[in-house]
């Protein structure tokens, strides 16, 4: 019962730490080069000579941009706290996202409104779009003579390219201004984000980029060190940690545990998706068992790899598997553009050839197509249009010819007069 | 599908019976909206009614043990955070009911909105704002939700504010629950868990490409660990992929089911478990052949469960080998016309006419199938309207070109025919293949002005037979050629355009009329045809 208890803890223990991306890219800070040091120069520059910087984060989806960034404005308030004065501390940070706020005016009234909930001002919602830019400025201007460093963090910043980009001409604009004190950080995942601006904007802009890459293998093992070990001196009681930590590390040496991991890093190597890996793994340990074995990882590859249209075509029945046969053939003979009708056609004359038992009428068989329609199989070859009734638009198939032979193999109860005639 | 359904009706109306049981002072405090002592709580969010054990779920979904054990690994134990879960299936694979189900046993409060009621995204943000805040839409303010809500950026920070306040709230209310002793519903953890359900539908949408992204991306946005987040969708994933990238969510697979649990599922809730096992044993594996959709299969063994209780008198024995054999045989003939008619919905007036006429022969009605095919309409439409359904379809249907052979001005139909040599073999042959061929194009599309000069011809034909059969509809001639039929041509047209009979086509760029296309099958030209004795077939172009 104690160790049930224990493991339950730890499981929680486990599964917040994998909830929570700044725990995990703790350990990544260490290193001198690494780009939390660099960005770290840069905001701490700006705000100990008050000047004003501009840097952009690219990389892959998951490599911990943002979390890299929240670390380092967490570390930096913690070194000021001498400059603490009443409206929060000697750095504060705004928050944009390309994807809520790529309209110039949404852009601003939530600048506005992060300004006043900053200095707690009262944010009125009917102010337009020159009164935010105004009030902007000014307290920009404001806080450069009170030496308040104000970080803007333009999360997906190729969304803000599009466009006009008065946003950010107006930041990078504001910001030349000897009296504000300001950092500009873009975080984006594509890696020619800096092309897409604007010959005005660029000309602002300091060109200076942060390279997230992929961890290394080594790098791996670290993360998963720092993630999966039990702390010794918590409150989980002692023994079962050191003897949970011990079985861990047993099993990072094994073979097949590595296999595990670099096929998993080969298919999807940012730290994000080792993260969902770890918890797949995780939530799936025995309690009973209080310990994480190598079937838990196992059973997690297997359950996030997944070939949705062979399940597809597993779930399909045989009806609708012998209309992807006749679409298939239809394509094999070549014809650009079939519809439904010409489906049937073919349907008809297999019946005639093959003398198969499982003729059904017009109707049942479009309702049918209507499912694999509905599942993802086939669609409509002519975009949205939607003058012609379903039997008369062009369709085609969206598996390939090799992946319905498999799935047709795999089907249990598929005809043998099936598997031949998509051979 | 009906029996997974009953529990999810129970939510909706005991939403307001658990909302009552809290306190008998509820009823005083409801009637005066303004103060609001203790009513909202995130009690509303619980599911409504008892919570159950994990026994009942696990028998009331047979076949689903391996996802149920999954889901309830990924949501883990009490107040563990989770990354957001995708569940996909097929459709009635008990996704949905499986998933509420779950969190009436786990007793944690949950946020359900689904993108079939919440068909824009203004409807799903304000819908999944007024659950958080215990808001109900009815006539007091005016069913209006609590905060306008269009722009993503705003659903953002409203959410935030909302999410934060109910866990704070969480929190206060475990501690009271921990100091005083009493209380009527416990809530399990201080999680929330926001459900999106029918997520393909949102693929439909027009603002689908920023809506997508945001609904995947809202767990790194919100940054509340005690916030989970469940989308439930009939599409695998992959079918979500668009340029704009996201951090997948961890899937999760609902197979559909196999032949084993479908007669699990189907036996029960039936009155006589044996007999209907007997009578899956014959019709299970043909109909698996077409459709294996549980809520399909389950529609359409229904009437044909009744026909094979017909040669019983007792509904309640056992059969036995004998017995068994027996009703197949009687069942079989009608198995082949039920495999052609799996989708049929069947309409109100021929159920009526099921029911009334239970026992009695009815001639060439004795089949339950072929109540059906019969020739009679069984929606009702205006003379004018048939007789414009009638146009449309012959100017579909029959080249243009060709028009002046079949109709001349006074509506004559084409019997004035060419006499001409009878085609040899291979010619006729020729000229089939051809007609298919054109038949496999589908209808051709017609101006307006085309349609209305056939209608003025075919009812001409019409007035002359009317005005012989009705004598004293002399008051009806005010001018000339004035016809009955012809008035409100254009609103008829709207309408059958509106009920998809007739559908309306592009522009043509050169001449800037709009065009139309019939959409009507043959079967159905050829009833309203009969209906109102018109020769249709007379008027068919056929090579």
């Amino acid at each position: 019962m104690v160790n049930r208890n224990a493991a339950e803890k730890a499981l929680n223990l486990i599964r917040s730490r994998l909830c929570n991306p700044n725990f995990i890219f703790r350990p990544l800070c260490d290193s001198p080069d690494s780009n939390y040091s660099k960005l770290k120069f840069i905001v701490s520059s700006s705000v100990t000579e008050a000047c004003n910087n501009s840097v952009l984060l690219l990389g892959p989806r998951g490599t911990g941009k943002v979390a890299v960034l929240e670390l380092v404005l967490e570390d930096l308030l913690l070194e000021y706290p001498d400059m603490i004065t009443l409206s929060g501390g000697v750095v504060f940070q705004i928050r944009l996202n390309g994807l809520l706020h790529s309209d110039d005016n949404s852009a601003l009234k939530e600048i506005a409104r992060q300004l006043c909930v900053e200095h707690q001002l009262v944010f009125s919602k009917m102010a337009s779009f020159d009164d935010n830019s105004e009030f902007m400025i000014a307290m920009l201007r404001e806080c450069g003579l009170a030496h308040k460093t104000v970080v803007f963090v333009l999360d997906e910043f190729d969304l803000f390219t599009q466009g006009k980009q008065r946003l950010l001409y107006a930041l990078l604009d504001a910001m030349q201004s000897v009296t504000s004190q300001a950092v500009f950080i873009g975080v984006s995942c594509r890696l020619d984000a800096d092309q897409l601006l604007e010959k005005r904007v660029k000309s602002r802009f300091s060109h200076r980029k942060l390279l997230f890459l992929p961890p290394s293998e080594e790098e791996i093992y670290r993360l998963l060190d720092h993630v999966l070990s039990l702390p010794v001196d918590s409150n989980l009681p002692h023994d079962y940690a050191m003897e949970f930590n011990a079985k861990l590390h047993s099993m990072f040496s094994d073979e097949r545990f590595r296999q595990i991991i670099d096929s998993f890093m080969n298919f999807s190597p940012t730290v994000r998706h080792l993260v969902k890996f770890l918890f797949r793994a995780v939530s799936d340990m025995d309690l009973k068992l209080s310990n994480l074995s190598f079937e838990n990882f196992k059973s997690a590859i297997s359950s996030l790899q997944r070939q949705p249209k062979m399940e597809c075509l597993r779930d399909c029945s045989i009806l609708e598997l012998y209309i992807l046969v006749c679409m298939k053939r239809l394509e094999v003979k070549e014809q650009n553009s079939y519809s439904f009708s010409a489906v049937m056609k073919e349907y008809k004359s297999i019946h005639d050839s093959f003398q198969t038992s499982d003729y059904y009428s017009q109707d049942v068989c479009l309702r049918a197509f209507e499912h694999i329609l509905q599942r993802g199989l086939v669609c409509f070859a002519d975009g949205r249009g939607r003058i012609q009734s379903t039997e008369f638009r062009p369709v085609k198939l969206l598996i390939s010819f090799a992946e319905l032979s498999q799935g047709l193999k795999a089907h249990h109860l598929c005809p043998a007069i099936l598997q031949k005639l998509a051979a | 599908m009906g029996k997974d359904e009953v529990p999810l009706i129970t939510r909706r109306t005991t939403r307001s019976s658990s909302a009552t049981a809290i306190s008998t002072k509820n009823n005083v405090v409801e009637s005066t909206t303004s103060t609001n002592i203790c009513s909202p709580s995130p009690i509303d969010l619980l599911y409504g009614g008892e919570p159950i054990d994990l026994d009942v779920l696990l028998s009331n979904f047979p076949g689903r043990h391996p996802q149920i054990r999954e889901l309830l690994q990924i949501l883990g134990p009490l107040n563990a955070p989770m990354l957001p879960v995708f569940v996909y299936g097929g459709p009635s694979t008990g996704k949905t009911g499986i998933l509420l189900q779950l969190f009436r046993h786990l007793n944690r409060p949950f946020v359900y909105s689904s993108c079939r009621t919440c068909y824009s995204p203004r409807i799903l943000f304000e819908s999944v704002l007024n659950q958080l805040s215990y808001h109900q839409k009815n006539s007091t303010n005016g069913y209006s939700s609590v905060k306008r809500c269009e722009k993503p950026s705003d659903f953002v920070n409203f959410l935030r504010e909302a999410l934060v306040g109910i866990v704070k709230s969480l929190k206060e209310n475990r501690r009271k629950s921990k100091s005083s002793k009493k209380l009527e519903r416990s809530i399990d953890g201080n999680m929330v868990y926001l459900i999106f359900d029918k997520l393909e539908l949102v693929k439909d949408w027009d603002k689908s490409s920023t809506i997508l992204p945001l609904l995947f991306n809202l767990d790194s946005m919100l940054n509340i660990p005690e916030v989970g987040l469940i989308f439930i969708s009939s599409t695998p994933p992959d079918t979500f992929y668009s340029s704009m990238g996201y951090i997948e969510p961890i899937p999760l697979y609902f197979p559909t089911y196999n032949e084993d649990d479908l007669r699990q599922i189907l036996v029960r809730n039936q009155a006589n478990p044996k007999l209907y096992s007997s009578f899956l044993d014959v019709v299970l594996r043909p109909f698996c052949r077409i459709t294996r959709r549980l809520d399909e299969l389950s529609a359409v063994f229904s009437p044909l469960f009744i026909e094979y209780c017909k040669p019983l008198n007792d509904l309640a024995i056992v059969p036995n080998e004998d017995l068994k054999r027996k009703l197949f045989s009687n069942l079989q003939p009608h198995i082949s016309l039920f495999l052609n008619e799996t989708f049929r919905v069947l309409s109100q007036s021929s159920l009526g006419a099921e029911r009334t006429k239970d026992g009695e022969p009815r001639g060439s009605k004795s089949k339950v199938g072929t109540c059906e095919d019969s020739d009679e309409l069984d929606f009702h439409m205006s003379t004018s309207a048939k007789y414009l359904l009638i146009s449309a379809f012959l100017a579909s249907r029959n080249p243009a070109t060709l028009d002046a052979s079949f109709f001349d001005s006074r509506g004559g139909s084409a019997d004035g025919r060419k006499r001409r040599r009878k085609p040899s073999e291979m010619a006729k042959g020729q000229k089939e293949a051809e007609e298919q061929e054109l038949l496999s194009k589908g209808p051709g599309s017609f101006p307006l002005e085309r349609l209305l000069a056939i209608f003025q011809c075919i009812t001409s034909v019409a007035e002359d037979s009317l005005g012989e059969e009705v004598q004293e509809e002399d008051s009806l001639e005010v001018e000339g050629q004035n016809n009955p039929l012809m008035s409100d041509v254009l609103l008829q047209l709207s309408t059958l355009c509106n009920a998809n009979f007739i559908v309306k086509g592009g522009t043509c760029p050169l001449e800037g009329s709009t065009r139309y296309r019939s959409v009507v099958s043959e079967d159905l030209a050829l009833k309203v045809a009969k209906s109102v004795k018109f020769p249709l077939a007379k008027y068919v172009y056929r090579r």
